[in-house]
């Protein structure tokens, strides 16, 4: 993919390149809002990683801007300002996700992937699909290989998140932020435990397993390889 | 101070400013009214002696009204009257004849007779009258008119009283003016006196109060209660700044042990990648401590009350217990719930799941295996009451208050892994929202109690929080 990398933070902005090229992407980067506005106006990116706070032009303007300009590009802003209002901002600002720094790349990484194949709202189906696991939104019944499997509303929200994204790595946070809708930091490990009851519901019992645990930040569903 | 730029100066001026114009206006319509109806009077007076005279003549003949107008002139007084014939010769009367005008006019008379008799003739007895002119058939004119000094006189005893009592008016509003404005700016200037001192650092001092309830009384009172509340903040500030300084150099210590470990002793990839790994959680902590840190200051700043919205605490409630009833299950606990549906509150919905997820966690984290929870929502009367309890060892009397401290941890929970930062985030939430925790024993176990007032819509009084995050 060709991401464009607007982050003043010289090191910050090479320790993000870097990252990203090691991920196979192109990668271009403006340390200022007005050489960034100037790239994204004029070349065609897949992704846009956009620092909020940016000398010259603040990056909600940017954002602003570029959205008013016609550039459809999915913006993923980054910032130091962690608040629901800040979040909010952002988001109505038009950029499509917001992570709060400090990160770990790994997140950076998995959100950036959700956003570049975010399918398109319209025509959204009612069935979500992964190999043989099925889920029935409207009647909010999931069945695997034509059992049905009953889930706790919690449980449920965790697999249509997953199975919304199958086979991308959904992390953690995102579960959080997704599943419960409210911006909090347990220190406990609720994610953990609904996933492994989940994990319980849905893989146990069948030769395959859909859900595997991504290098102890998130989790992904995806159909089992040949040799399963 | 510059005079002009004075509010005493420009107070004062516009006080004497009204009072002269008051005055003036007040003159103007004195004068404007007398002289009208002193005219109207003399006017009346001389139509009615013109036309009685011409009465007289008519009735009695020429000598008869002579004889008329020498006895009035007898009299005395300020009259004139002319008698005269058509071809202008005088008949009787004090005046020169004249040409004849009929009606009302305005004299300038010479006096006749008795000046004649002295005779000198001065312009000093050229005097100014109304007169009536009445023109007979046979053509004889009969003239009555009336001296003006009476008016003059009048006139001129107005604008003497008006000039003394204007003058008087304008000093007396200088001299008010200056009283009332000088008192007024006395207190003002007592404002910014305190204000200069605080300014020159004396954080204590305070606008002086008289306690008569008027407006500069109110404003000095709200000063008051604005300097508090800053003063609250700035020490609660003082002391999250000492707190900080005090325990994050643990887990900095820490993580410079590690770095240091690795630097040392280190060789292999897999013995580095595992001290960068505990680096890097060292590191996560800090930096969510950190924004824990900021969170609560946030809190308490109030500043999140303006993002208030209706929240069902029901629902809330009931998420977080099907939330953490697995997470209790699986480090042996029991979790169950008690809640009373349909209760809303006015309040920010994150930091109240964040409250009562703090509190269910606490519950989870810091008592023995086996510890029964329970999570209750109800309504006690008027007050919203949301309760965690537990079975588990408790917190000692003494130690109740200062688990709202930053950083404070009981002795027991030491060796798990937090912040101490958990509860004093409850209380500044619960603060934010007008709510009181209370803490209860259990016998054995713990019950925390948070009470949500009556009505949240309503406002909260500030200097309760102030008070209370000083804790």
């Amino acid at each position: 993919m060709k991401i464009l990398v607007i982050e003043d933070d010289r090191q910050t902005a090479q320790y993000l390149a870097q990252g990203l090229r090691q991920q196979g992407h192109v990668v271009e980067v403006a340390e200022n809002g007005r050489d960034g506005l100037f790239l994204a106006a004029g070349e065609k990116y897949d992704i846009m990683i956009i620092d909020r706070m940016l000398p010259g032009l603040d990056g909600l303007a940017m954002v602003k801007t570029l959205r008013s300009a016609g550039v459809n590009t999915p913006i993923l802003l980054l910032t130091t300002l962690g608040g629901v209002a800040d979040r909010v901002e952002g988001l109505e600002a038009g950029s499509d996700d917001y992570l709060v720094k400090p990160f770990a790349f790994a997140e950076l990484l998995a959100r950036v992937n959700a956003l570049a194949r975010r399918p398109a709202i319209v025509g959204e189906d009612t069935t979500l699909r992964v190999a043989d696991l099925e889920m029935d939104l409207l009647r909010r019944k999931v069945q695997r290989a034509g059992t049905n499997i009953e889930l706790t509303p919690l449980e449920f929200k965790l697999l249509e998140q997953l199975m919304r994204r199958a086979p991308r790595v959904v992390t953690r946070t995102m579960l959080l932020e997704q599943v419960w809708g409210f911006h909090f930091d347990p220190k406990t490990s609720v994610v953990e435990t609904h996933m492994s009851r989940l994990r319980g519901k849905i893989d146990k019992g069948f030769a395959c397993e859909l859900i595997h645990t991504a290098r102890g930040f998130g989790y992904v569903l995806r159909a089992p390889d040949a040799r399963c | 101070m510059h005079v002009a730029s004075s509010l005493i100066f420009r107070l004062t001026n516009l006080y004497a400013i009204l009072f002269a114009v008051s005055v003036l206006i007040l003159f103007a319509l004195v004068w404007f009214v007398t002289s009208r109806s002193m005219t109207a009077q003399i006017m009346a007076n001389v139509q009615r002696e013109a036309i009685s005279l011409a009465d007289e003549y008519r009735a009695t003949g020429a000598a008869a009204a002579a004889a008329v107008v020498e006895r009035r002139l007898e009299r005395g007084g300020l009259a004139y009257y002319l008698l005269q014939r058509r071809d202008g010769a005088w008949i009787a009367g004090n005046i020169a004849p004249v040409s004849p005008v009929l009606g009302p006019l305005d004299l300038q008379v010479r006096l006749q007779s008795r000046a004649r008799a002295a005779g000198d003739q001065t312009p000093a007895d050229l005097r100014n009258a109304i007169g009536y002119g009445v023109l007979l058939s046979d053509g004889t004119f009969v003239l009555a008119g009336e001296d003006v000094g009476r008016l003059e006189a009048a006139r001129k005893a107005i604008l003497t009283a008006f000039s003394v009592g204007g003058g008087v008016s304008v000093i007396l509003a200088i001299v008010g003016g200056l009283a009332l404005s000088a008192g007024f700016l006395r207190r003002v200037e007592s404002v910014n006196r305190t204000a200069r001192q605080i300014m020159a650092g004396q954080l204590h001092s305070r606008v002086a109060v008289r306690d008569n309830g008027d407006e500069l009384d109110r404003l000095a009172a709200n000063l008051n209660a604005m300097l508090d509340r800053i003063q609250a903040l700035m020490e609660s500030l003082k002391q999250v700044s000492n707190d900080i300084a005090h325990d994050l150099r643990t887990p900095l210590a820490r993580l410079r042990q590690i770095l240091e470990a690795a630097k040392l002793s280190a060789t292999t990839v897999e013995e580095f990648r595992c001290s960068t790994d505990a680096a890097i959680s060292e590191t996560d902590s800090l930096l969510k401590t950190f924004s824990a840190l900021l969170r609560i200051a946030q809190i308490e700043s109030g500043a999140r009350r303006a993002g208030f919205t209706s929240v069902d605490l029901s629902e809330l409630f009931e998420l977080v217990a099907s939330t953490f009833a697995p997470v209790a299950e699986d480090q042996g606990h029991r979790l169950n719930s008690e809640i009373e549906a349909g209760i809303t509150i006015s309040g920010d919905p994150d930091l109240l799941f964040q409250l009562a997820t703090n509190l269910v966690e606490n519950a989870i984290r810091h008592t023995p295996n086996g510890t029964d929870i329970e999570v209750r929502l109800k309504r006690e009367g008027d007050e919203i009451v949301a309760t965690v309890l537990d079975n588990g060892q408790g917190i000692a009397e003494g130690e109740r208050g200062r688990v709202f401290h930053r950083f404070y941890r009981l002795e027991a929970s030491r060796t798990t892994p937090g912040s101490g930062l958990g509860l004093a985030l409850v209380a500044a939430v619960a603060d934010l929202h007008g709510a009181r925790v209370n803490l209860f024993d259990h016998r054995p176990g713990l019950i925390v109690e948070v009470r949500f007032p009556a009505s949240t819509l309503t406002a909260v009084d500030p200097a309760k929080i102030a008070f209370q995050s000083q804790r």
